[in-house]
């Protein structure tokens, strides 16, 4: 929780930077942050790779496990397409942003080089609030819906930021499950993301 | 695209200095990149004035998409579930002998620091 206010401060402080033309003009541009965000990609390669946890989940994955994050990432896809549809925007845009499964940090910041600050804006704004409504509605969500089901609310937090708190919900017996939904859905958000912003 | 053959050639780095210092020293890196990139992005969209002048729009942009994603995962999981119904008991899903740690909320609780640094 302390790293995801870290960040939004951040955010928020750039903002006013940029606002406030406080630094000196082109002292930050698209084509520099390019480096910074190879930098990024690369640095979050070897922390995956390097990651005996994760080896030891892939190696105890039972397949059926595997049905909830599928599950997550149709239904995020199918109400992507739906909100499109309803506010006239680019399908491949709103798939992009929902497919950043809450893992706001590295979608929007993919958003933002590949199509534009604009969208990287609606991706932020999106995938924050996504987190944000998943640590809301967890408590209330668990008391008419089946463990795998809160689980799907919160994507790609669910093995950090929400964890705990799904845990607690749910039961220690259900931390696995929402560890692994994460990891999985973790691992494809560059690749979707990627995936929609080239079409 | 490009950003894509990075984490690649990262995860086959990591791989390869799993038990080296090293590797962690670079995992260190990955929460201040994430503050620089987000500052940076903050700073080229507070310089943007469309952005800034239709920020409502794009708030409520992305509040439809946070809230319909949110509910469209809930709807396919359930259905998932129906049709699944064995999903419900843990001996499916979980592995035969679950590292003691995955098991605790004390035990998520140490992994969450780690897990962080990505976020």
């Amino acid at each position: 929780m302390k790293s995801s206010l870290l960040i939004i401060l951040f955010f928020c402080l750039g903002v006013v930077c940029g606002r406030g033309h406080l630094l000196p003009e082109g002292f930050i541009t698209d084509g520099k942050t390019v480096y910074l965000l190879y930098c990024l990609m690369g640095c979050v390669g070897v922390s995956l790779g390097c990651d005996r946890r994760l080896r030891e989940i892939l190696y105890a994955l039972k397949p059926k496990t595997l049905l909830f994050p599928l599950g997550t990432t149709i239904g995020t896809f199918l109400a992507s397409a739906l909100v499109a549809l309803a506010l006239q925007e680019p399908l491949s845009h709103c798939l992009a942003v929902g497919s950043g499964f809450a893992y706001y940090s590295l979608s929007s910041i993919l958003i933002s080089q590949q199509i534009g600050s604009e969208l990287g804006t609606v991706a932020l704004i999106c995938n924050v609030l996504r987190e944000i409504l998943t640590l809301l509605l967890v408590p209330a969500a668990a008391r008419f819906l089946p463990p795998p089901a809160v689980i799907a609310m919160g994507g790609a937090t669910t093995m950090d930021t929400t964890l705990p708190l799904i845990a607690r919900t749910l039961g220690p017996q259900w931390a696995f499950v929402s560890v692994t939904h994460a990891v999985v859905l973790d691992f494809s958000v560059p690749f979707w993301v990627t995936f929609f912003c080239s079409l | 695209m490009f950003a894509l053959c990075f984490m690649f050639l990262g995860m086959f780095a990591g791989y390869l200095l799993r038990h080296s210092p090293v590797s962690a020293w670079i995992c260190r890196l990955v929460m201040p990149c994430i503050l620089a990139l987000l500052f940076c992005m903050g700073f080229l969209i507070g310089g943007n004035d469309t952005i800034m002048d239709n920020l409502h729009t794009l708030g409520l942009q992305g509040a439809a998409l946070a809230c319909a994603t949110l509910v469209g995962s809930v709807i396919a999981v359930l259905v998932i579930v129906r049709l699944f119904p064995d999903t419900l008991k843990n001996s499916s899903i979980l592995p035969g002998q679950p590292s003691a740690d995955l098991e605790t909320a004390a035990g998520a609780e140490s992994r969450t620091a780690e897990r962080r640094d990505r976020q």
